[in-house]
């Protein structure tokens, strides 16, 4: 149970801001996320057996509480609690420092991921804000990494576009789209 | 040299570095000479960069106390039960799950947990024939023990997607998810509500044409639709307990139950 390795009970506590973060983004509302983080870390800890040393701990823990966000939804057969706009809007945090034009382009790229497809959004969080290669994401999400390259390539599509941050680019027609 | 077409996915994967050398090499030449690839690229770049410096305000604030106390409790617990394990030299704990193929690897990992998650429901009941564990409290009532063995119940399991509610003779049966355990066999998760009656909620696993009942924990029920947290953790530790992968996709679901 306990190897020469970091246990998970030792990197729990050090990774709950990313795990939060990750929950937050996931399902859009602050009191729903600690709660998910608390069950995820629960069955963390009912299950560190099957952690193997040598992986990503981060990807581990990252499936088990998106497994438990998907159970949740389906339980209860929603899309999950919404909150409103204000409160989304904080998510984007309160750091007031940055210049105001800063702070307008980063909310409304914070914006512009809340607004993803959920399984766009999961997948991009994953890769771009948490590093996680395809492969790895791909296992956290129990798809082909195939898909995950067109959910994530799609995702940065729409995020760009809405939140206007495509370099001004000729928009050549590609050939063949897969969607 | 022929001018070659790349696809996002592809731009992508060398946005971040994630393409083999060949193709990679073919990209750096294409770009030599095509400003509007160049543009698609750096697209791809900044939209990543975008995305991670959107979301750094949420990771430099702080958790809230009381998660950071009730996570460090649990480890605290753990460790506790650990260190207590290593001195009694792995005495089996009394365990209220009676898992209907016990895997002794899986016990190991899942008991301490189900034990005082169990403790807390009125009754437990497992295996095949309905085999009843009763414990204190309000029994589980004869008619949703009887229902779960219903072959309608069986029908159901190999034929409605999950997220989806079926109506059969005053019972509700609501399908959670699907997934697949250790042994690769495929399980569903699904809830029996009836008016008036304790609620159900069940995990069966399919063996060749018939469907097993691996796990029915009875929920007192306080509505329709409603099942206390206490049985969905002590599902959630069981499916822990028996390896169970992800969730099913739709479309994964779909394949699996052969449904057009």
């Amino acid at each position: 149970m306990k190897g020469d390795d970091v246990s998970v009970s030792d990197r729990l506590i050090a990774f709950l801001p990313n795990l939060r973060r990750f929950a937050i983004s996931l399902c859009r509302s602050r009191d729903l996320a600690d709660d998910l983080v608390q069950a995820a870390c629960e069955r963390a800890l009912a299950s560190q057996d099957r952690f193997e040393s040598g992986t990503r701990f981060d990807a581990w823990m990252f499936r088990i509480l998106r497994n438990l966000w998907i159970d949740h939804i389906r339980r209860t057969k929603t899309a999950g609690p919404r909150e409103d706009i204000d409160d989304r809007q904080d998510i984007v945090g309160s750091s007031g420092e940055r210049d105001v034009e800063a702070r307008m382009t980063l909310k409304s790229v914070a914006v512009a991921i809340d607004e993803l497809v959920d399984e766009q959004r999961e997948v991009l969080l994953l890769v771009c804000v948490e590093d996680l290669s395809y492969k790895e994401a791909a296992e956290v999400l129990g798809i082909p990494i195939g898909t995950v390259m067109s959910r994530l390539a799609r995702a940065r599509k729409n995020l760009a576009e809405a939140a206007g941050i495509n370099p001004a680019a000729d928009r050549s027609p590609e050939k063949g789209g897969k969607t | 040299m022929s001018r070659r077409d790349f696809d996002d996915e592809t731009l992508m994967a060398f946005a971040d570095g994630e393409l083999d050398a060949e193709t990679t090499a073919a990209i750096e030449e294409a770009m030599s000479s095509d400003d509007a690839l160049i543009a698609r690229v750096a697209a791809f770049m900044e939209s990543r960069v975008q995305a991670s410096a959107a979301l750094k305000p949420l990771i430099d604030e702080p958790v809230p106390e009381a998660l950071t106390q009730s996570v460090q409790k649990m480890i605290d617990v753990v460790r506790k039960r650990e260190d207590a394990t290593a001195e009694t030299s792995q005495q089996p704990a009394a365990d209220n799950v009676v898992t209907f193929q016990p895997k002794t690897a899986a016990r190991k990992a899942g008991s301490s947990w189900t034990l005082p998650l169990a403790a807390s429901l009125a009754a437990v009941i497992v295996g095949a024939g309905g085999y009843l564990a009763g414990k204190a409290g309000a029994p589980v009532s004869g008619g949703m023990v009887a229902a779960i063995s219903d072959p309608v119940v069986a029908k159901a399991l190999a034929t409605t997607p999950s997220g989806a509610d079926i109506n059969a003779g005053g019972t509700t049966i609501k399908f959670v998810s699907s997934f697949r355990d250790e042994a690769g066999a495929l399980c569903r998760e699904f809830e029996l509500h009836r008016v008036s009656e304790t609620s159900l909620v069940s995990v069966a696993c399919r063996v060749g044409q018939n469907w097993d009942l691996r796990l029915a924990v009875a929920a007192p029920t306080a509505g329709q639709d409603y099942v206390p947290a206490g049985a969905s953790e002590t599902v959630d530790a069981y499916l822990t307990t028996i390896h169970a992968g992800a969730p099913l996709s739709e479309a994964e679901e779909k394949k699996a139950l052969g449904l057009p």
